[in-house]
């Protein structure tokens, strides 16, 4: 409910019950005033105040689950303090052609009495309202004192019917041992105050209604799968979120859940859970249509403490689960790649420590060779990690100096110019000579060079590798291009992602593990910079870029 | 004298291996694919025995196997896998097609690698 309009509606309430002190305490000093008249007023104030009791109950009890039964509860438990009566009772349609009626008895009555009250309001019910009351479909609740020997005759009773709109929405029985003890005048007062209170309470229900509306379209629109369960096990509320999750087009009803989920959780067991322990139960995760989902049921309590049911929320886990494997993945192929270079230099120096004297000079130097390169590569790797790590948490920071460009590139061309040499490939330099010095981390921006030259000259086989600085704008754009092995262009994309790495390197060679050039895009956008990678195909070469500010 | 076939695709493990069993008395042959190693074998040299990684860029090690035993000259030929994933390995399916041992390359050093080779070649 409108928390404004409650808030309202309670400092009514209070303002009416001030007042009636007010009334109270002038009718201790009127003395004079006819006993009658005084009689008369009190009646009405009695009157007042339940209408007022009444009202106050309902709004004190209105979650979202006000319904015409708890108005009615409310009402026939007020009525205690208005008239006499032996019983109290009320009859209204349930669901499904049921109907549902409850006898309170206030003084000690024998079943005879009780069947006849129980009789005479059905009769009336079923000709006030039209509708055909099936013996064997009542819901039937008595509550209170029976006794062997009370009397069975209904000496007075009388009828409230309590319209809402303009329909019969139940009716209310009031009857005595004692006879003739109603009297017109009082069920007429009694009659008129009913109908405020359905007004009241219809007003009430409007905006419970449009509560729920509003609550509904916003069940609707959520990404989790959600569905509200009365504590009678009904469905009252899914979403479509819901609804795809299970691979239906709508859901009906709890049947269809407990379906869905399959037999490896206890959808029912688990809401009984809730609703007894009013706590969260968690169930095991299940995959539901190549998804991983979790439930948890929730109690869902308002807040006077009134337990409405459970909501089953269906949270769709996939992609927290693909990350974990993802990174097993990745943690897994670290540790091979961490393996393997210690494994190589394990048969180093195992062959230099025990079997040196069969070597030959040239043997241990080639030993060394390779203990010194490998011990090389797993420094660069375990340094590629860690960098990895800080891009990942944000933590990694670059260090801006004006400096020049074209002297890094040149520093660069003369390192890789042996290795080019070695492999036959033409190593290019295409530079404006004129490049004015920008801000730049040169130890980082050299390792960018350092990958993409590398990656380069290892896969290319034949032909070049052209190096490229040109200004556009406000960027400097360094490109590097060669007319080696090339790459589809689904494959671009996972080379600057740390979890998606493809194939092997080309053998014979350092492996690697992708990681440069995610650690290279971490430099480059840490210098507010862009990289990228294109090729128009397998064999076709590949072209690595990217941008530098100028200021 | 023995003559090795060595496939592995890691240069510089490959290299060391290779000169342990070149010292101790190997004739010795490299190749870092299968397509290499096959490559050699059609060319009509005479191996003893091969070593070889279990996971090679170019294929499965499986359907190279299976292909090699398809050829009567080679169907007898002794294969001993060396590997770092053993868990990868569907051990009877291997034993089927002639893979003598499978060698733990993190547990073993190449002076023991000559060793079980000579064992199964039975060099004193």
């Amino acid at each position: 409910m409108d928390p404004i309009a409650l808030g309202l509606f309670l400092f009514g309430n209070s303002i009416f019950i001030s007042l009636f002190f007010v009334y109270l305490s002038r009718f201790k000093k009127h003395t004079r005033l006819h006993e009658t008249e005084m009689e008369e007023r009190e009646k009405q104030l009695k009157h007042q105040v339940f209408e007022l009791a009444v009202l106050r109950s309902l709004s004190e009890r209105a979650g979202y689950s006000l319904d015409l039964r708890q108005i009615l509860e409310v009402i026939t438990d007020s009525l205690s303090g208005l008239v006499q009566y032996a019983t109290v009772s009320y009859i209204m349609m349930g669901l499904e052609g049921r109907t549902i009626l409850k006898i309170h008895a206030a003084e000690g009555v024998s079943q005879e009495f009780i069947d006849n009250v129980k009789k005479d309001l059905t009769a009336s019910y079923s000709t006030m309202s039209g509708k055909k009351v099936t013996p064997g479909l009542i819901d039937e609740t008595v509550s209170g004192g029976l006794s062997l020997e009370g009397p069975s005759e209904i000496g007075s009773t009388f009828n409230l019917p309590m319209m809402i709109g303009s329909d019969l929405a139940a009716l209310i029985n009031v009857s005595s041992i004692a006879p003739g003890v109603y009297k017109e005048a009082d069920t007429k007062i009694l009659y008129t105050i009913l109908s405020q209170v359905s007004a009241s309470a219809s007003k009430l229900s409007l905006v419970v209604e449009n509560e729920k509306r509003r609550l509904s379209a916003m069940v609707m629109s959520l990404t989790d799968g959600i569905a509200m369960i009365d504590s009678s096990f009904r469905m009252t509320v899914s979403n479509s979120a819901l609804a795809s999750m299970l691979g239906i087009k709508k859901v009906e009803s709890l049947m269809e859940i407990v379906a869905g989920v399959g037999v490896k959780v206890d959808l029912e067991h688990a809401i009984k859970q809730a609703l007894i322990s009013k706590n969260i139960v968690a169930l095991k995760e299940v995959q539901l249509n190549q998804k991983y989902v979790q439930i948890d049921v929730e109690p869902v309590i308002d807040q006077y403490g009134y337990l409405l049911g459970a909501a089953v929320v269906f949270r769709d886990v996939t992609a927290a689960r693909e990350l974990d494997k993802m990174r097993d993945e990745f943690t897994a192929m670290m540790v091979h790649e961490l393996r393997t270079p210690l494994t190589t230099i394990t048969y180093g120096t195992a062959d230099l420590m025990t079997g040196l004297e069969k070597l030959s000079t040239a043997d241990i130097a080639k030993t060394i060779g390779v203990i010194q390169s490998t011990t090389g590569e797993m420094l660069d790797l375990v340094n590629d990690l860690l960098d990895a790590a800080k891009i990942e948490s944000g933590k990694f920071e670059i260090t801006k100096k004006e400096d020049d460009l074209v002297s890094l590139i040149n520093e660069k061309i003369t390192m890789f110019k042996p290795t080019t040499d070695q492999k036959g490939l033409k190593l290019v330099s295409e530079v404006t000579p004129t490049l004015a010095k920008l801000p730049f981390d040169r130890r980082r921006i050299g390792q960018t060079l350092d990958n993409l030259l590398s990656n380069a000259i290892k896969y290319t086989d034949k032909g070049s590798v052209t190096i490229k600085a040109e200004i556009t704008d406000d960027h400097v754009m360094i490109s590097v291009v060669d007319t080696g092995d090339g790459m589809k262009s689904e494959d671009i994309a996972k080379l600057f992602s740390k979890f998606e790495q493809f194939g092997k390197g080309k053998s014979g060679e350092r492996k690697g593990t992708g990681l440069g050039l995610v650690v290279a895009k971490g430099i480059v956008e840490a210098h507010n910079g862009k990289i990228w990678g294109s090729s128009t195909g397998l064999g076709k070469g590949s072209t690595f870029a990217f941008t530098l500010p100028l200021k | 004298m023995a003559h090795i076939l060595i496939i592995e695709d890691e240069k510089a493990m490959s290299d060391l291996v290779t000169i342990r069993f070149k010292v101790e008395g190997f004739e010795t042959e490299q190749a870092f694919t299968l397509a290499e190693a096959k490559q050699k074998l059609i060319a009509g040299s005479k191996y003893d025995v091969i070593l070889t990684d279990y996971l090679l860029p170019d294929g499965s090690l499986t359907d190279f196997l299976t292909s090699l035993r398809a050829d009567p000259t080679l169907k007898d030929l002794p294969v001993v896998i060396m590997t770092n994933y053993v868990e990868d390995l569907n051990n009877d399916q291997l034993k089927s097609l002639g893979v003598l041992d499978i060698l733990i390359k993190y547990q073993v050093v190449p002076a023991q690698m000559v060793a079980r080779i000579k064992q199964i070649l039975k060099i004193p």
